[in-house]
């Protein structure tokens, strides 16, 4: 990572009524973020409001150097891609029509899903399948694929951002590491990639950065193997946590909450 | 799009045989040429291009509204528009002074497009209000249809026979009641709000991701809402001024079309636009044979409507 540029994303000062107290946060491009928290602790907020979809009560959001209340949503839309959690569906079109209205190119009568977006995600199996039908780690790959095919020719030249609120939830472990995998892909490729994701383990081994979050503020930021430490992971998450390292492999172990008895 | 341009080609031979035939009614009856003449465009004419607007109106606002509420069961009925406008239609009918009578032609339509704005506005500013989201919209409706209804019952209670019956066709709609002014009002508003509601197709299209990711690609979602909304209200509005309360064919068309072409609005709401101008017609045709003049259009919609909607339900395409 090239330190000269500055962050794509800079976040600071930042204060939402007692949901989020941020003093300084940024994202370099190409850089791979993980952020983890307890439930409530903010992760969601925190991604809506580097999306521009929420408005902070105070402080600054830079994306690009710019302010993000002064970019268009049409052009905001062009830069970077946000996937909500799952929203329910009342309509029953196909995956194929769903799919249609945000790929980027309208012109084309065929939603054709680019070989490395099938390769992590393998939808192409339930295109002309009716999108209330679908299990929920199926809607979850389309949904990813819906996020993603809304600017890929950005993420194919590796200028995209790429905000992901729980991507993992549903899937099985094998598409869990498949997606993980996509997103290294993506941000070898030049793309900043920030998701929030409950497992410990995974994130430490396939971010570049580990956002901490606890009771809306930050716990830390940096390296994982600096930020998942045990202490911080006992007074976030309030479980014990033993930590070991195979192969290069950080592997976590939690057991019961602290506070139970 | 195959399926699109098929069904695009079916409704239109349907539409113009429909208009074909209503007009070929005077054609082909034995009366002298110039009564002739002016049967046809004193009466038949009118006739056809108000059930072409009313039925384009209702079904095109139907299936725009449906997405925008994010509810397949929205309705310009179900969601209040056409309560405000039956209101104003029955306070008139019931409550006009008898010097006021002769106006009443053209103050009821008047009425009507103000009474379903209005009440578009109070719908949207309380759901606003209370909860911000779709579903709130159609609970204000709902609560405001259920009071305009009360108000009516009350009137009712104190009005004569002839207001009474004069309402009760009103309420069941008619496309019989207008002339060139009225639809010199009228066919702008329609044509306009409906071109309008099209033209929104696209942006309407990522609302089936739900608010966030419509948002997120771009849509001011908040906007896109009141915009259709009040395109619905003007669009309503007239068709309702035009020809009074007309139930189903808003719920009806949008949902078979859906079986038919599918999700894409850019196809759906011109289809709407058409199935319903067609559907109309078709019902205009049909008294013009029976010379049933009183016919009442909620009659007819209703009595096709309801098995075509059961048929819908028990093939399992409708389940929320």
């Amino acid at each position: 990572m090239d330190k000269q540029q500055p962050p794509v994303i800079s976040l600071s000062n930042i204060a939402l009524k007692k949901r989020l107290s941020i003093d300084t946060l940024s994202a370099n491009k190409g850089e791979c973020i993980y952020i983890l928290g307890p439930n409530g602790a903010g992760k969601s907020t925190l991604l809506f409001i580097i999306a521009g979809m929420i408005t902070a009560d105070s402080g600054s959001v830079l994306l690009h150097n710019k302010a993000i209340d002064q970019w268009p949503l049409a052009s905001l839309a062009g830069v970077r891609a946000l996937l909500p959690q799952q929203t329910e569906n009342s309509f029953q079109l196909s995956v194929r029509e769903y799919l249609s209205f945000y790929v980027e190119d309208t012109a084309a009568a065929e939603v054709v899903i680019p070989a490395l977006l099938e390769k992590a995600l393998e939808i192409n199996q339930f295109l002309d399948k009716t999108i209330t039908r679908l299990s929920g780690g199926e809607r979850q790959r389309v949904e990813l694929g819906r996020a993603l095919l809304q600017l890929w020719a950005q993420l194919q030249q590796g200028e995209a951002i790429v905000l992901l609120d729980e991507p993992l939830q549903g899937l099985d472990i094998r598409h869990q590491y498949a997606v993980a995998q996509l997103i290294q892909v993506l941000c070898n490729k030049g793309n900043t990639v920030i998701m929030s994701c409950h497992d410990i383990a995974l994130s430490a081994n396939y971010s570049d950065t580990v956002w901490l979050l606890q009771q809306g503020r930050i716990i830390g930021a940096g390296r994982p193997e600096a930020v998942l430490t045990k202490d911080n992971l006992e007074t976030v998450f309030e479980c014990h946590f033993a930590i070991s390292k195979h192969d290069n492999f950080l592997e976590f172990q939690a057991c019961a909450p602290i506070s139970l008895e | 799009m195959d399926k699109g341009k098929r069904v695009a080609i079916a409704l239109s031979i349907v539409f113009v045989l429909a208009i074909c035939g209503v007009l070929s009614v005077v054609f082909f009856s034995e009366i002298e040429p110039a009564l002739k003449q002016h049967i046809a465009l004193q009466l038949q004419l009118p006739l056809v291009l108000t059930s072409t607007l009313v039925g384009a109106a209702l079904a095109s606002s139907g299936a725009t509204l449906q997405v925008v509420l994010r509810n397949p069961l929205a309705d310009p009925g179900i969601v209040g528009i056409t309560s405000g406008a039956s209101l104003v239609a029955a306070t008139l009918l019931l409550l006009a002074p008898t010097w006021a009578s002769p106006y009443l032609h053209y103050l009821l339509p008047i009425g009507c497009f103000i009474g379903a704005l209005a009440t578009t506005f109070i719908i949207y500013r309380l759901a606003r209000q209370f909860l911000g989201s779709s579903t709130a919209v159609i609970l204000s409706g709902i609560a405001i249809s259920t009071l305009t209804g009360a108000i009516i019952a009350w009137l009712y209670l104190f009005s004569d026979a002839n207001a009474l019956r004069n309402l009760t066709f009103w309420l069941m709609g008619s496309v019989y009641q207008t002339n060139w002014p009225i639809l010199a009002v009228g066919a702008p508003l329609v044509l306009g709000a409906v071109g309008g509601q099209i033209y929104l197709a696209g942006a309407l299209n990522k609302l089936y991701a739900g608010d966030i990711a419509a948002k997120s690609s771009g849509v001011d979602v908040e906007k896109l809402t009141e915009r259709s909304l009040i395109l619905c209200a003007v669009a309503v509005g007239a068709a309702v001024s035009m020809a009074g309360s007309i139930a189903f064919v808003g719920l009806l068309v949008p949902h078979i079309l859906r079986l038919m072409v599918g999700h894409n609005n850019r196809w759906l709401l011109p289809l709407s636009a058409l199935a319903g101008a067609s559907l109309l017609c078709l019902v205009a045709l049909a008294s013009e044979l029976t010379r049933a003049i009183t016919l009442p259009v909620s009659m007819v919609t209703a009595t096709l409507g309801g098995p075509l909607l059961i048929w819908a339900l028990a093939k399992g395409h409708l389940r929320g």
